[in-house]
């Protein structure tokens, strides 16, 4: 990880410095005369893309008009440059717009009530896809990309910084790492303050921040969680800035220095973010095998939508990994406790006071990722709740205080949320008209695809271009098609009622021993599966048997259910979950190493992964050290080594295993300086990931899709065999390898 | 790892420059466990193993209980490059290995040098000026050759004395002498004080070659000469206070050399640097604020070192490439560097 140097910071091309130039003179320009051009210029578009879309043209020309703006889109797509990026979202607006206003005016003439049902619910989709669509664009076409400003005052005029870690059932071992980091940023003693805010009220937490030097504070109470939590705090502190970490982010040594310069240059600075990372593999990642190899979930948020944001001003707080301003935190009443998402609401409050948000996009902590599915749909349950309560009581579309920029990029973070409902819409519309024959689309079934491909195929190519590097084509709807049946209802009932209670799927927790199907998380991907088997029956059955004259809208459909199947039958593969052997969070990173053996020889080695508790290290060549012996570990920094006992636990060649003997509180705390605090771990690996090839990504999930289906065949023989034997056989690991 | 790469790596990363970061001492006290310090084992307790010689061991000792073994002769001897000849010619680089006390590794780490040098690709000659006669073990040679104490005694030139060694390095040894063959050595080189300077340029050596100089630990004859043509001087020490309060020791047998027209410089090396000992870590750290620049380089100690003398294998061998190796290639680099930056 650490001597990956082959990504380079991000280097303008010449277009975009010709168009950053212009875009420079242009702002020397009088205000007025910028006003008048920027109205003007906003009215000739609208009126040239109102003519655009509503054209009415017949099936050749708009394959015409769709073929010449494809040829477009494929030349476009290989230019470098924010220019090109912009030319492919007209191009797409065009396109969809163009589609919605021909399927609003001339596909609608419903006959049934049957029709009518499924008709009138696929356009509310679709126009719930379509918004989402645009405000993503205007969200995510030009993230400003922030570079970090450097403090340039002695370290004596710094400011103070209170660090807070809030901590309710996380176990010490993990917690630990995190203070003892904290504890290492670089930054004058006199002025860093570590406190760990221990709602979990435990006494050996309490004994052990008494040793090692940084404050402890417990409430009587849990109100609000974690925002109450935090506040209480805020009132016993008086740092000028306050530094957040959840209790396992552990934060590098150079973080305060890399994120506080911005708060001297800016004043009205209220929240700088920085990007959450993780170390360990989401359950995504695990469960698929797709680690490091195709961008996860959160990669899209903090790496393309949240420097997006940063353009508007609109940044969020995101509850860790960042820094907020005191003085401005105290005056909108401390964290936000309205909503069980406090952070985003935090900042949305921050920036209707008329404060600014920040976010740099450089990886300054690392963290686990959420162990397990269940936790994992725990967690954005609560996210999508939070959002729709704050989408309902504080809406941002409404209200003082905000651009309308922020508006936007606050409101497409909320109605992102809502994609539950819209999802499973997509998923089952086929089989409208496969087997119930309701004719959901009043159109010609060649007219709709000259219109909905066009739609389709230039938004996903416009996406693949803006987010490539941190989300890969179809990947979105794998991720939406996992949650969207737990997402719907928290987010449906905090609509109507925001104030009602909570929803959790039971947690299988903590280790996972064995690699297990969890059946009930998979019931509402079984039953999607099972229902879109179903339609391709009947399709197949038409396609044959049936009408010649419906055979292409036959096929259309069958095609669409064919997809859903394909996404489907993905999510169902996420629903295995893969064994997870180690509890402690273990890193690869390659640092050198000394070591030295009982008989008093000097070797020299990497590191392949390093954890609390031990290294992995490849020694160099044809050196090995047997299995049990004692060894001591040098690594250095500086110039200065430190040394820690050691025992073999693991030999194979050149590769060993190492286990720490216990460790000094001293030793612990310089343990984690040398690995897990350095400073360049996690932004060695940020965003160098594969960018994105459609068609590669259709079929990696494809295969991925396939792999699920075998995975569903063995685990239901197993349960066949077990049901029929009523004896246990095998162990289920054994039988449920995947192939 | 140098200073603060990890910074450095995250600034190269962000396209800034490393030196806007400010590195903050880390000072910080904790309250230990008691129990938890006791755990903490001693790596030696679990040392004294006695074990039966091994099997190449056991045959090495018979083959010198009898005399001759055949495999201290060189594996392998390779040509190295005589140095170009030029036109003109200059003087060699004479660097004398020098220490107060002996028994701190200065004959290991000549031929060390010798062999780094010439791995290096710069032809280096060990000269051993030290009646002990031990440099040959350490290059590996025969275990009697002629030398230039019988040879200058017969006032012979020395021009057929250097052989191979490894790496393809020369070594002159000193050759064995008897007790009175010493002492007349000894009056004659306190006389005549250009010796040394005569005999060398018997060797026909040019501006490309180094020599290396091995004298007897303290104040000699033998010190005398070889300062007399060095051009530069590596005083070796040892990380431990006995090292330590020689220094001040050591510059005052060094002073005399030093008021020359051209005064050759002045290196310090730390061998036998134990990794595992805090206190040797912390002696090395005092003799960097000590010596400052003119500490060259840090050795490690290595086992593989003394292994390689018994088995008659170069130390340096790249397929061992042990931590000492590698200090003494880093060290040879930083020769080089520094006595090339002094020339005209």
């Amino acid at each position: 990880m650490t001597d990956n140097t082959s990504s380079t910071p991000f280097v303008e091309g010449r277009a975009e410095q010709r168009l950053n130039g212009a875009i420079a003179r242009f702002n020397r320009w009088p205000a007025a005369l910028r006003t008048v051009l920027v109205v003007a210029s906003c009215v000739l578009g609208a009126l040239l893309l109102l003519g655009i879309i509503s054209a009415p043209l017949d099936l050749y020309s708009q394959c015409l008009f769709a073929g010449v703006c494809f040829l477009a889109v494929l030349v476009l797509r290989k230019i470098p440059g924010r220019l090109a990026i912009l030319a492919l979202v007209v191009l797409s607006l065009v396109a969809s717009l163009r589609y919605m206003f021909w399927r609003l005016t001339s596909t609608l003439g419903f006959e049934t009530w049957i029709d009518m049902f499924f008709g009138y619910g696929l356009v509310a989709a679709e126009f719930y896809a379509l918004i989402v669509l645009i405000f993503g664009y205007v969200q995510t076409a030009w993230p400003l990309r922030r570079t970090p400003v450097w403090l340039k005052t002695e370290p004596e005029e710094w400011p103070t910084v209170d660090v807070f870690i809030p901590t309710y059932n996380e176990a010490l071992s993990i917690v630990k790492l995190t203070i003892f980091a904290a504890q290492a940023m670089d930054w004058p003693k006199d002025k860093l303050r570590v406190h760990v805010l221990d709602d979990g009220r435990r006494d050996d937490f309490r004994d052990f921040c008494r040793k090692v030097g940084v404050n402890y504070i417990r409430r009587d109470n849990n109100f609000h969680a974690k925002a109450g939590n935090l506040n209480e705090a805020l009132k016993v502190t008086d740092g000028e800035y306050i530094a957040l970490f959840d209790a396992d982010h552990v934060p590098t040594r150079s973080f305060l220095q890399v994120s506080l310069g911005w708060f001297l240059k800016d004043p009205k600075l209220a929240m700088l973010q920085t990007p959450h990372f993780f170390f360990s593999p989401d359950p995504f990642e695990k469960n698929l095998d797709t680690f490091r190899a195709v961008p996860n979930e959160g990669e899209l948020f903090y790496g393309l939508v949240q420097d997006g944001n940063d353009l508007w001003n609109a940044t969020f707080f995101c509850g860790s990994c960042a820094v907020i301003r005191r003085k401005p935190l105290l005056e909108i009443g401390g964290v936000a406790v309205e909503t069980v998402t406090e952070d985003a609401h935090t900042a949305l409050k921050l920036n209707r006071l008329g404060y600014n948000t920040a976010y740099l996009a450089i990886p300054q902590a690392a963290g686990l990722a959420t162990e397990s599915l269940s936790r994992h749909i725990n967690q954005r349950i609560r996210w999508a709740r939070g959002m729709a309560q704050i989408f309902r009581t504080d809406n941002p579309l409404l209200g003082k205080g905000l651009k309308w920029g922020q508006r936007i990029c606050y409101a497409n973070a909320m109605l992102h949320f809502f994609y539950g409902l819209p999802r499973l819409v997509f998923l089952t519309a086929p089989l409208a008209y496969l087997v119930f024959g309701a004719e959901i689309f009043h159109a010609s079934a060649l007219m709709i695809v000259a219109y909905v491909l066009p739609h389709l195929v230039h938004s996903s190519l416009t996406n693949s271009r803006i987010q490539g590097r941190f989300r890969h084509s179809f990947w979105n709807e794998v991720y939406e098609t996992v949650l969207a049946w737990y997402i719907l209802p928290p987010v449906l009932v905090a609509l109507v009622n925001p104030k009602a209670g909570g929803f959790n799927v039971t947690d299988k927790g903590g280790i996972i021993d064995k690699q297990f199907f969890d059946w009930k998380l998979a019931r509402p991907y079984l039953v999607l599966l099972t229902v879109n088997l179903i339609g391709l029956g009947f399709g197949i059955h038409q396609l044959i048997w049936g009408d010649e004259s419906t055979a292409v809208t036959v096929a259309i459909n069958l095609t669409w259910t064919l997809y859903n199947l394909i996404i489907t039958s993905a999510a169902v593969a996420v629903a295995s979950e893969a064994r997870q052997v180690r509890s402690e969070p273990r890193v690869s990173a390659k640092l050198p190493v000394s070591i030295i053996c009982a008989d008093g020889r000097v070797l020299e080695g990497t590191t392949q992964d390093f954890s609390q508790n031990g290294f992995g290290l490849m020694l160099s060549d044809g050196h090995s050290i047997t299995q049990g012996e004692r060894v001591r570990l040098v690594l250095s920094r500086n110039g200065q080594d430190s040394l820690f006992d050691a025992r073999v636990v693991f030999s194979k060649g050149a590769q060993i295993g190492a286990q720490f003997e216990p460790l000094s509180l001293r030793q612990q705390s310089e343990l984690v300086r040398l690995t897990f605090s350095r400073a360049d771990t996690w932004a060695a690996s940020w965003g160098a990931g594969q960018p994105d090839t459609p068609l590669a990504a259709l079929r990696e999930v494809g295969s991925i899709g396939i792999g699920g289906l075998f995975t569903l065949g063995r685990a239901t023989l197993h349960e066949l065999r077990l049901a029929l034997s009523r004896t246990p056989t095998k162990p289920l690991d054994t039988l449920m390898d995947k192939p | 790892m140098s200073r603060a790469d990890d910074i450095s790596k995250l600034f190269n990363k962000l396209g800034a420059n490393p030196s806007g970061y400010r590195e903050i001492d880390f000072v910080h006290e904790f309250i230990e466990d008691d129990v938890e310090v006791l755990e903490t084992p001693a790596v030696t307790q679990a040392l004294p193993v006695i074990e039966a010689p091994s099997a190449p061991l056991l045959r090495l000792l018979e083959e010198l209980s009898q005399g001759e073994a055949d495999n201290l002769r060189p594996p392998e001897v390779m040509e190295g490059r005589d140095g170009e000849v030029y036109s003109e010619q200059s003087n060699p680089n004479v660097v004398v290995v020098v220490s107060v006390k002996g028994g701190v590794g200065r004959s290991t780490l000549t031929a060390a040098i010798a062999s780094g040098l010439q791995r290096q690709g710069r032809p280096a000659l060990a000269l051993d000026l030290d009646p002990q006669n031990a440099l040959r073990h350490h290059l590996c040679l025969g275990l009697d050759m002629p030398g230039v104490g019988a040879i200058s005694l017969l006032n012979e030139s020395w021009e057929a004395l250097p052989e191979r060694g490894f790496a393809g390095c020369r070594l002159v040894a000193f050759g064995s002498t008897g007790h009175e063959q010493q002492q007349s050595l000894n009056r004659w080189l306190g006389e005549d004080s250009e010796w040394l300077g005569k005999r060398l340029a018997s060797l026909k050596l040019n501006g490309q070659d180094t020599v290396i100089i091995d004298v007897p630990a303290g104040n000699t004859v033998y010190l005398g000469q070889a300062m007399s043509v060095a051009d530069a001087v590596l005083v070796v020490v040892q990380p431990d206070v006995a090292s330590f309060s020689t220094l001040d020791q050591m510059d005052s047998v060094l002073a005399p050399y030093f008021t020359r027209e051209k005064p050759p410089q002045r290196f310090y090396v730390i061998n036998q640097l134990d990794a595992a000992h805090r206190f040797s870590l912390d002696m090395a750290e005092v003799f960097k604020t000590r010596l400052g620049a003119a500490l060259l380089g840090t050795v490690h100690r290595d086992p593989a070192f003394s292994e390689a003398q018994a088995y008659g294998r170069d130390p340096l061998d790249p397929t061992v490439n042990s931590i000492g190796s590698q200090d003494v290639h880093a060290l040879c680099r930083t020769l080089l560097e520094r006595i090339d930056s002094d020339l005209p």
